[in-house]
């Protein structure tokens, strides 16, 4: 792979996602929600923003469960598709470029977007805090901050699965969207239904958060921000107790092993067939 | 005699060096007499201990006791170790001692090295063949014992422990002795050896000086041993009533206190357990400790090890340091205790095996005052009325502070923090509980106040913060007229603010403020709080989550706050269900229970009379809220910046700038046996072709013939059979060399949302190409001075200007044009074409193309396909014969030789 050809093409595709109105509107949506969870949650409480874990910060780590899988899944779903059809990939095949390079330039583009875009609004919401009187505990808050990245990568990678794998737009976004049903909703509401019905474990219902990487996400973020998991209830406690430090090892092994196992899989699709002429 | 012998009366020093080597081996023929080191071995059932004190030649003390423990773990008895050494002690000594005499009045100079040597040796020996056969006893256990143990190591000075039992060893008198001997005799050699010269006075005094230093070292080590065991005679020795004053030191624990004394340390008198029971206990009434350090009880919850037992009333604790013991100052039936100033840290140990720092039994009117407990179990009041706790800090244990049964008692001014319990109350009334912070209280049962069946509690002006329950209530009231009120308490940032049992009431809640709590009440097993009271004399609470409002002017808010929450009615029936919290299924959830109200739950509480501002007397919490700054939101904004500047200057770097490459000689395109099938279709089949460069070759043929698809086959876009070389790179394996070798125009321009610029100025950098160029290029493409002219708004013809622009920025020496016209006006056709013959001759250009007369117009060749036929290469005018002709058919092709191109 030559590092120049891969800047070029990350910067294309930084350049493409700054102009992208999914990508601006998403990250509108999501400054709007926090700064208003910000105020109103700081105003509420009259001593202060993210004093302890209280509702200010789990609105915050709500509103990215809700947003930040949505970004990064449509980022990577249009990326390959959204070409695809256009025929502009095919532009780019016709270049001396390998097919690797066009995949890592877009994952690696797109990465950075989305870094500058949740830095960018992580920053300002820090200002709306700072504001309020909070950001006392700011070394949580980056923790929380690199935590919503990596999560954001490896929706992404999940969205440039479903993208590899289309050669339509519209069908990349809705299997994107679909996903992010299952990843958001159905998967937990599911869970919350079985482990009801059948009385589940905790140490299984715990085992269960590495099925979904958002639920490692809230595991990283609620360890990073707040006294403990068990708050969680019995398997909140069932994690401080069978894994203890090694929580966070753990289920940051686990976002890294969602991403990497996306990211090479969406690798070997788009080898096999970059320009999706096999695709139907 | 030798020549070198000391002549004893010839010099002084020599006779203060043979005085040295005689008081030496009579010292050292004396250690025989005096124990060499002393082992003590600590069991339950033998509390004070058992000893097994070693001579050099026997062991004696409570050898058989011990034998008989070491029976049971499969060790041999002490006598059946080491046996030829005690036999050789008594003599070898002896000669060793009657040598070193010898050796400095009458022997030479090797002897009395050899004396001095030798008694070195012994004293290394004695250790080295003392751990020898300690090892040996611990890691050659009997294997039919019946305690297994697995081999262990035991210090052979200091504490070490094994099982439930702990040993101590130390060198003895005899032992220091022998070291004392060894050093006199390397003195005496040392003086022995030495010029007698004048200036040498003074280097001998020195010598003698430090020989003497070191024996009184030794001699004082010796002393200082039994001192501990005096505190206790000076204990019984003195009056009532007066001060033992301590001198700093070590005293050994184990003391007994039966007299009204003041016992002061000053803060540096340490009485020592060694891991051993009590510390002191107090049998008198009136005693004072004051200023010691108690350090390292015993271990055992069945025996209560403690660092201060008190039975007896009015004692005092004050000032004092306990470190790592069990229990801290136990009392029992001791009324009228003061227990201030003091700090105390528990034993680094399982939470289960730790004991109470402090624990109250049948003890009235205890005063717990300023005092730090860190690290223990509880600290426990039982049966302790009118008792008072105050100012005091409680850290890391399992309940801060635990009454039972312990009635009139008031609780204020203390820090609760990071226990699993703060304060909990049981079995209690009467209590105030005032002005105390509760912070950190997690884990299972994580409480900061809990209260059990407790009646007329008053807590009041307290701060709860970080804990996972602030307060818990289970049965108290015991009757619902015994009132618990709260009042001015901050109850903040909690998990859950207020626990409550089911069918608890009799609780009185008014003028505290709930602050973002995650869940503010909690009734477990869900249901709803009817016996409580949440306002007061039209007073009620502040609630962080109220959603109504107040008059302008009103305190209180104009609609009652009801507290109807699905998912954390759900989360009170159904713990398993806190793992989804803070899921946006929780919300799905709750937002389902809103939209349809058959599925609302009943308020858990109502609180008619929410207040709209946190009440002004209410403590303010310690922790620091508004700490940071600017820096904060300015870091992750400036990080947002620094990305941003990153990748754009990623892009604003080019690959390595190439020369043009259009000069480059040799065969521009190569195919052999290229076939290319799509399912069933064959397109292409075993297609040979060569094109050299600066020939126009025009690929025609009707559609389906396969023309974009050796196109595409040329650009790897296709997997084929066969082989296709670009200027010598094969185009499947080395796909990226091929392509730089050659330009492509696509029939219809796709391209992004760029300007012209833009667009150029990505290739140029992607191909490594000149950005000088740009404009020249454009120009020559017809697009002079069109660079800040949006794609989308360019003409089709413009489009595929720009394309051709594309292809032709970094010079490649192959074009490739596929059908570039077909989707152009005349006008626009006529302009590309012309733009395409002045690039005729100056690279090799591969075009398909439908019109007879742009082949006419660019080609000096025409490769002719049509589908399931081969192929034929012709010159132009063949080609313009054969379409004026009609089609030949069938076509002639020569499949022993590759299509050449006609001379």
């Amino acid at each position: 792979m030559r590092v120049p050809v891969l800047r070029v093409l990350a910067a294309k595709e930084f350049e493409d996602a700054a102009r992208s109105r999914w990508l601006l509107g998403l990250v509108a949506v999501f400054l709007a929600l926090g700064a208003v969870f910000m105020a109103v949650g700081s105003m509420g409480s009259a001593f202060g923003g993210t004093a302890g874990f209280g509702r200010t910060t789990a609105a915050l780590v709500n509103l990215v469960l809700l947003v930040v899988p949505l970004m990064g899944l449509i980022a990577g779903a249009l990326s390959v598709s959204l070409e695809r059809e256009r025929g502009t990939l095919e532009g780019l095949l016709t270049l001396p470029v390998r097919a690797d390079e066009i995949f890592w330039g877009k994952f690696l583009g797109l990465s950075l977007a989305l870094s500058a875009a949740l830095s960018l609004s992580f920053g300002l919401l820090a200002a709306v805090l700072v504001s309020r009187g909070g950001a006392g505990h700011a070394g949580a808050y980056l923790s929380c901050l690199a935590a919503t990245l990596l999560l954001a990568l490896t929706c992404l990678a999940l969205g440039l699965l479903l993208s590899v794998a289309s050669r339509r737009a519209a069908t990349a976004l809705g299997s994107a969207l679909l996903l992010w049903l299952a990843l958001v909703f159905a998967g937990d509401l599911g869970l919350l239904g079985t482990s009801l019905a059948v009385r589940l474990r905790p140490e299984a219902l715990l085992a269960s958060a590495w099925l979904n990487p958002l639920s490692l996400y809230r595991l990283l973020a609620i360890d990073a921000t707040a006294a403990g998991l068990d708050m969680l209830g019995p398997a909140g406690r069932c994690a401080q107790d069978a894994l203890g430090a090694w929580l966070r090892p753990a289920a940051l092994a686990g976002l890294a092993a969602w991403l990497a196992a996306a990211l090479a899989a969406s690798r070997s699709v788009f080898a096999r067939d970059p320009s999706g002429v096999g695709l139907k | 005699m030798t020549q070198d012998a000391p002549a004893a009366a010839q010099h002084p020093t020599q006779r203060l060096s043979a005085a040295l080597g005689t008081a030496a081996g009579v010292i050292l023929a004396a250690s025989l007499f005096f124990p060499y080191w002393q082992a003590r071995l600590f069991a339950p059932q033998y509390r004070n201990g058992l000893t097994a004190t070693m001579y050099a030649y026997k062991v004696t003390g409570d050898v058989a006791e011990i034998d008989e423990l070491n029976h049971y773990i499969g060790m041999r008895p002490l006598v059946t170790l080491a046996v030829l050494e005690r036999l050789a002690a008594i003599p070898s000594v002896l000669a060793l001692a009657a040598f070193c005499v010898f050796a400095f009045w009458r022997g030479s100079r090797l002897m009395r090295e050899g004396a001095a040597i030798a008694a070195a040796f012994y004293v290394c020996a004695f250790i080295v063949d003392m751990k020898f056969w300690m090892t040996y006893a611990a890691t050659h256990l009997d294997p039919m014992a019946p305690l297994k143990l697995k081999p262990f190591s035991l210090p052979i000075i200091g504490a070490g422990k094994v099982a439930q039992f702990h040993s101590e060893m130390l060198p003895m008198v005899g032992f220091y002795l022998a070291v004392a001997a060894a050093s006199l005799l390397v003195a005496a050699y040392r003086l022995s050896v030495k010029n007698d010269a004048p200036r040498a006075v003074d280097s001998t005094r020195m010598e003698v000086g430090k020989a003497i230093f070191a024996a009184s070292l030794l001699i004082l080590t010796c002393l200082e041993l039994p001192r501990a065991q005096t505190l206790q005679a000076r204990i019984d020795a003195a009056q009532a009533g007066t001060v033992v004053e301590l001198p700093a030191g070590t005293y050994e624990g184990g003391l007994v206190v039966a007299k009204p004394l003041t016992i002061r340390g000053g803060g540096s008198a340490v009485i020592d357990g060694h891991g051993r029971g009590t510390l002191i206990k107090v049998v008198s009434s009136g005693v004072v400790l004051d200023g010691l350090v108690l350090r390292d009880s015993g271990d055992s919850l069945v025996y209560e090890d403690s660092a201060v037992r008190i039975e007896a009333a009015s004692a005092t604790i004050r000032g004092c340091r306990l470190e790592n013991v069990l229990f801290g100052v136990f009392l029992v039936h001791g009324p009228g205790a003061l227990i201030e100033n003091n700090t105390m840290s528990g034993m680094n140990i399982d939470m289960g095996r730790r004991g109470d720092l402090v624990r109250s039994w049948n003890s009235d009117r205890v005063t717990l005052r300023g005092n730090e407990l860190v690290g223990g179990r509880d600290a426990v009041l039982w049966f302790s009325t009118g008792s008072v706790v105050e100012g005091n800090t409680m850290r890391g244990g399992r309940y801060g502070l635990h009454f039972m049964y312990t009635n009139n008692a008031v609780v204020q001014n203390n820090l609760f923090d990071g226990n699993s319990v703060g304060l909990y109350v049981m079995y209690s009334k009467d209590l105030r509980i005032e002005g105390n912070r509760f912070e950190n209280h997690r884990g299972p049962s994580g409480a900061a106040l809990g209260l059990k069946e407790s009646d007329r509690v008053a807590v009041t002006g307290n701060v709860f913060t970080g804990n996972r329950q602030a307060v818990y209530i289970d049965g108290s009231p015991l009757l619902e007229q015994n009132e618990n009120t709260f009042t001015r308490n901050l109850i903040a940032f909690n998990d859950i603010g207020v626990a409550v049992l089911p069918g608890v009431r009799g609780d009185a809640f008014f003028g505290n403020a709930f602050v973002d709590n995650l869940q503010q009440v909690s009734l477990r097993g869900g249901g709803q709080l009817l016996g409580d009271a949440w306002s007061r004399d039209g007073r009620g609470n502040f609630w962080s989550d109220y959603a109504g409002y107040g008059a302008a002017g009103s305190a209180v808010g104009r609609l009652p706050h009801r507290q109807e929450s699905a998912w954390e009615s759900l989360m009170d029936r159904q713990p398993i269900a806190r793992f989804f919290m803070f899921t946006p299924a929780a919300q799905a959830v709750e937002l389902a229970a809103r939209a349809f109200p058959v599925f609302r739950p009943k308020a858990i509480l109502s609180d008619d009379a929410p207040l709209l501002e946190p009440p002004a007397d209410l403590p303010r919490p310690t922790v620091e809220l508004a700490s940071g700054g600017l820096w904060f939101p300015i870091g992750l904004l400036s990080g947002s910046g620094l990305l941003m500047g990153l990748s754009r200057r990623l892009g604003g770097r080019a690959a390595k700038t190439r020369r043009p490459l259009a000069a480059v000689a040799g065969c521009a395109v190569e195919a052999s046996g290229l076939s290319k099938s799509f399912g069933e279709q064959k397109v292409l089949s075993g297609l040979d072709v060569v094109i050299p460069v600066g020939r126009t070759v025009v690929l025609w043929g009707d559609n389906g013939a396969g023309k974009s698809t050796f196109i595409k086959c040329l650009l790897g876009l296709h997997r084929f059979e066969g082989a296709v070389k670009v200027f010598g790179h094969d185009a499947a394996a080395e796909g990226e060399q091929a392509r730089a070798m050659l330009g492509y125009v696509a029939q219809e321009f796709s391209g992004y949302d760029w300007t012209v610029g833009e667009a150029m100025s990505f290739i140029a950098r992607l191909r490594g190409g000149d950005e000088g160029r740009i404009a020249q290029t454009l120009s020559r493409c017809g697009l002079g001075g069109q660079e800040a002219k949006r794609i989308p708004e360019l003409s089709g013809g413009m489009k595929q200007k720009l394309a051709l622009a594309q292809a032709l920025l970094c010079e490649p020496p192959l074009l490739v044009l596929d059908e570039p016209c077909a989707s152009l006006d005349p006008k626009s056709r006529a302009e590309l074409l012309q733009v395409l013959r002045g690039l005729k001759g100056s690279r090799a250009i591969l075009m398909t193309s439908h019109r007879v007369e742009e082949a006419e117009a660019l080609a000096d060749d025409v490769l002719w396909l049509e589908a399931g036929r081969p192929a034929r290469l012709m010159t132009r005018a063949e080609f313009s014969r054969a379409v004026g002709e009609g089609r030949p058919t069938p076509f002639e092709y020569e499949p022993a030789e590759k299509a050449g191109v006609p001379s």
